[in-house]
């Protein structure tokens, strides 16, 4: 694999991802809510200096757990099918570039569109929280730096999913279908379970872990707060479990999210017998 | 009398005045001040050098100032003297037992840095002990030390404007309290600030006030058990695990605390069991795991006055135990906490009054502006509910489904719990925070950095995206005219149809394809001879794009291609890098001309200098700085040809590439890859037009469903493939039918259509025969049209 070869690939990539209308429309989306959200406390004459930063930052948890995992799938289910569609991807197999290249780089390409994007929205967000002369800035780029792994894993997820599709409407479709599934579905069972089946705390920290957006959560909470005690008996046995461990055990589930993600959809389009 | 008598006179008076002044101060003294306040210096240069020694010629009632400097303890002061420490004298104990006690009524400390007391926790070791009423330790900083201040059965002592901080190197449970006083009633604790030590304890005195102090990152900030009459107001609570804890105690007076912060697993800011008559006012409640907690809090007959406080951002505001009953919760803001009000257990709140509270997510309104709103407040949260009934739920905080479920308990009222509690006469405005609880501005630095670093990324990312720069290039670089090397490895070379022995540029030996159960190729084998121009024709479905398909190795195939040496299915990319490829129709990005040819060059690992000279030759210069999209079909078409033939590739591969072209653009396409044939470029196109074959092509590959039926020139092609043909003739009308006749006779039948004109069906390669015999009969052929059947 030449990685000048990938290098041009991703940047090709970069520029389509950002042409990309889902990509902007989400992350303008995005970055409107979070700036919204570092100011929305300035409306409450002296209260936001007492929630402050840290309410703005939870607010943001909940604006980021729809919106990045959102980014990530859509970015990603649509490089692959929609190329596939158009026969852009045909045409560029057809040049002197390896299977893993452009793979490779459109993976890049990718994950540098959707870092874009969020990276814009925080950004705005922090100008935000600066001119209100608020927030902690290693915290912020703590909470920035988990939700780019919890949208590299849901690019990810949506490369494995542009792998197999032929259509780019149906690409978005099934991403649509995965993000209601990681949003909604995992933690609505997650729920009925522990209401019903009333789990140890172990049982549900491994049903937490399971979930990538969860995972996300407890290491944005852990960055925020420095514990997870907030989040009860669970988050308690988190921290009792990994200790000072934690934060890097949960940024590395998410990177093993996105490396199994990214190297489940490269099998997949490498197997595949046509273009 | 003289002036001297005078003087004399004066003078003895004067004597006397004094003398009786004397006398009568001397008289009066004991009555004023007794005994008499020595001042007893310390210092590194004397006269006394140690504090021992000045205390030892001390005597109740004397100062002993001791001046800058490192002195060592023990120091037990058993004489109601004041130690006064100037300029920080610092008292070291080297790390065994307290270092400084107080024993007697009326002895004071102040002004000393006290370090190094012993680390038995059994045996209390502190900095500094009051053991006697009236003690006094003041403006002291207290920092190395097992204890801070411990006050043991020393009624009405003071401890006021301390610094106490316990052994950083231990954890928290290790760590002594900031201050622990026991059976010291009516003490007083003021001013002080406690940091890193694990408790402040108060058990069994009554009447204690603790007044003003600051309490940071310890354990319990305040732990009351059995003190009665106790009053907390004016301290700063932060980041303790727990916040002030009362136990066991009745008339408890807690107004105007700031606490905020209380994290730890019960992370209470205010916490009460078994406590009656409590007056809880005015206190800012900030970002703890619980604002109020009350476990059967009042009790007995006694109340629990909740007033005009401030929860917000807490987790949860108010956590009730469902034996707390009779609290009145009045005039208090409920901000924004994740759950305003928990009744652990489940349950309803109605056994405690809740009346005119601010509740941040009143949806209410005021329409007569008395600032209570016209509806009651409900606290009806379906997930708070089930969070109340199974704490462990509480790990779904923050996740959107949470607010899912609320979303559609708000829809559907049928799934709506119970209300926890009803504030009939709620607030419209939150109160306004006190001074002290209002955060100091930081100075947003930090974040403006952080804004910098994540918008030069997207800046990074926006100059990322530009396109490939539009290198202007002079070099004047012709396209070969003649034929290309060829690379040597491994080409075959054989003698073809009598032209001299060429290199084979393409090899296909028994190639198969199969999709599911159709065979879509079977056994195709062929080869091209470098400058070889070679047509494959066939219907569609004959097989034509999967062979292509299969020679640039983009589709799993049985059997081998060999393209200039290389073997496809081993070195696909090589191979490619030997073949120009067009499609029948390409999408570009929307790049200009120019940048799509960078693009594409930098991936072939062409010459940039190959651009102009081919967009030349392709007729595209004066396009090179169009958007793609914006091009006609035929410069798209002539564009994937001058991306083809960058890094001059000796084959070139077309799939059908003029299928969706005009007339005149065809005629101008097939000029261009006319020019590229005779250039030497070895050429194998699928094309269903005769005309392009027989231009282009040298030899004719017929494809039929995925087998190669049979290699022909392009004139065996043309009989082999002309087939039936529809010819329409503009005939005068009085000749129509007798045309008509003479053709049907002729063996081509014939009909009038509609619009006045002769319509025939005949087999092509009897047109001019057909045309010839209309002529000979006299029959005038104006015009006609010919349409393949």
């Amino acid at each position: 694999m030449e990685l000048k070869l990938v290098w041009i690939i991703a940047r090709r990539e970069l520029r389509e991802s950002l042409r990309n209308k889902w990509l902007w429309l989400f992350a303008i989306g995005f970055a409107v809510l979070a700036l919204a959200l570092s100011q929305a406390g300035l409306a409450t004459a002296g209260y936001s200096g007492l929630g402050g930063f840290g309410r703005t930052a939870a607010s943001l948890i909940n604006v980021i757990l729809l919106f990045a995992p959102l980014i990530g799938l859509s970015v990603g289910s649509n490089v692959l099918a929609a190329d596939r569609e158009r026969g852009t991807l045909l045409y560029l197999m057809a040049q002197p570039v390896s299977k893993s290249e452009i793979f490779w780089g459109k993976s890049l390409g990718a994950a540098m569109a959707v870092a874009c994007a969020l990276a814009l929205g925080f950004g705005l967000a922090a100008l935000g929280l600066a001119s209100s002369r608020d927030g902690h800035a290693d915290v912020y780029l703590m909470l920035v730096g988990f939700t780019l792994l919890l949208a590299f894993a849901s690019l990810a997820i949506g490369f494995v999913i542009g792998a197999r599709a032929r259509k780019g409407a149906t690409a978005m479709g099934m991403a649509l279908l995965v993000w209601l599934v990681l949003v909604f579905g995992g933690d609505l069972g997650l729920l009925g379970v522990t209401v019903a089946l009333r789990p140890s705390p172990d049982v549900l920290v491994a049903g937490l872990f399971a979930n990538p957006l969860q995972v996300f959560k407890l290491g944005a909470i852990y960055g925020l707060r420095a514990t997870l005690d907030t989040l009860g008996v669970a988050g308690q046995y988190a921290m009792y479990r990994f200790g000072a461990a934690l934060p890097w055990v949960l940024a590395g589930l998410l990177v093993a999210w996105s490396v199994g993600g990214f190297g489940l959809a490269f099998a997949m389009f490498n197997r595949r017998g046509d273009a | 009398m003289s002036t001297a008598a005078r003087v004399r006179l004066i003078a003895r008076f004067g004597m006397v005045a004094g003398m009786a002044l004397c006398l009568l101060l001397t008289l009066c003294q004991p009555l004023t001040a007794s005994p008499v306040q020595n001042r007893l210096i310390v210092s590194p240069s004397g006269p006394y050098m140690t504090v021992q020694d000045a205390l030892a010629q001390a005597h109740d009632g004397d100062v002993i100032e001791v001046r800058a400097g490192a002195y060592h303890g023990p120091v037990v002061i058993d004489k109601a003297v004041t130690l006064e420490g100037i300029g920080w004298p610092s008292l070291d104990n080297g790390e065994k037992g307290t270092v400084v006690r107080l024993t007697k009524s009326g002895a004071v400390v102040r002004g000393f840095e006290i370090m190094g007391s012993g680390v038995e926790p059994d045996q209390d070791h502190a900095g500094i002990t009051l053991a006697a009423a009236h003690t006094t330790a003041e403006n002291n900083r207290l920092h190395d030390v097992l204890f801070g201040i411990f006050v043991a059965e020393a009624p009405d002592a003071v401890v006021r404007g301390n610094d106490v901080s316990s052994k950083p190197e231990y954890d928290m449970g290790r760590k002594g309290d900031g201050i622990r006083l026991w059976y010291s009633p009516r003490a007083i604790i003021e001013n002080n600030v406690i940091h890193d030590t694990r408790d402040v304890v108060i058990w069994y005195s009554n009447g204690v006030q603790v007044i003003g102090n600051t309490i940071e990152r310890g354990r319990y900030a305040i732990h009351f058990m059995f003190c009665n009459d106790a009053l907390v107001a004016h301290n700063r609570i932060l980041d303790n695990s727990v916040g002030i804890y009362t136990m066991y105690s009745d008339r408890v007076v807690m107004n105007d605390n700031l606490i905020r912060g209380q994290r730890g697993p019960s992370g209470y800011a205010l916490g009460f069991k078994d406590t009656k008559d409590v007056e809880i006012t005015g206190n800012v409640l900030v970002d703890n795991r619980a604002g109020i907690f009350l476990d059967n809090t009042p009790y007995a007959d006694g109340f629990a006055r909740v007033q005009d406080n401030v929860m917000a951002f807490n987790d949860v505001g108010v956590t009730l135990l469902t034996d707390s009953k009779g609290g009145q919760f009045k005039g208090n803001s409920f901000w924004e906490n994740t759950e305003q009000v928990s009744i652990q257990g489940g349950g309803q709140g109605g056994a405690n009054q809740w009346q005119g509270n601010y509740w941040s997510d009143y949806n209410g309104f005021d329409t007569n502006g008395d600032g209570v709103g016209d509806l009651p407040y409900t606290s009806e949260r379906v997930f708070e509910n089930l969070v109340d009934r199974v704490p462990s739920l509480r790990v779904l905080l923050y996740s959107p489904a949470v607010q899912a479920i609320e979303f559609a308990a708000s829809s559907f009222p049928v799934i709506r719990p119970l209300p926890k509690l009803t504030d009939a006469a709620p607030l419209v405005q939150p109160a306004i925070l006190p001074d002290y609880a209002v955060a100091s501005p930081g100075n947003g630095l930090g974040m403006g950095l952080a804004a910098l670093v994540l918008l030069t990324i997207t800046a990074l990312c926006g100059i990322l995206i530009l396109p490939p720069a539009s290198k202007k290039s002079n070099i004047a670089m012709n396209m070969p005219q003649k034929p290309l090397h060829v690379a040597d490895g491994g080409v075959v070379t054989e003698s073809i149809k009598g032209k001299p022995d060429r290199k084979v540029m393409l090899l296909v030996s028994n190639a198969s394809k199969r999709y599911g159960k159709a065979d879509v190729l079977r056994d195709v084998s062929f080869q091209a001879c470098a400058g070889e121009a070679l047509a494959l024709w066939g219907p569609n479905g004959a097989g034509k794009t999967t062979l292509v398909k299969s020679i640039l190795g983009l589709v799993d195939y049985r059997g081998e291609i060999i393209v200039a040496g290389c073997d496809v299915r081993r070195n696909g990319k090589q191979a490619r890098r030997m073949i120009g490829y067009v499609p029948q129709e390409v999408n570009y990005n929307d790049w200009s001309v120019q940048a799509t040819m960078h693009f594409y060059a930098a991936l072939k690992k062409a010459n940039p200098a190959q651009i102009t000279p081919l967009l030349e030759r392709m007729g595209l210069t004066q396009h090179a700085r169009k958007a793609v999209p914006a091009l006609s079909g035929g410069l798209k078409q002539r564009l994937a040809l001058a991306i083809a033939l960058l890094g001059d590739p000796p084959i070139l591969l077309l799939d059908e590439p003029m299928a969706n072209l005009d007339t005149q653009v065809r005629a101008e396409y097939r000029a261009l890859l006319s020019g590229l044939r005779r250039d030497g470029k070895t050429i194998l196109f699928a094309s269903h037009r005769l005309e392009e074959i027989e231009m282009l092509a040298d030899r004719v590959l017929m494809l039929e469903q995925g087998v190669l039926k049979a290699e022909l020139t392009p004139e065996a092609l043309r009989i082999t493939a002309a087939g039936q043909v529809k010819m329409t003739l503009w005939v005068p009308e009085k000749q129509r039918a007798q045309a008509v006749t003479w053709l049907s006779d002729a063996g081509s039948p014939a009909h009038m259509n509609g619009r006045g004109t002769v319509v025939a069906h005949m087999p092509a390669d009897q047109k001019a025969r057909v045309l010839r015999g209309l002529s000979g009969h006299g029959i005038e052929v104006t015009d006609f049209e010919i349409d393949t059947e």
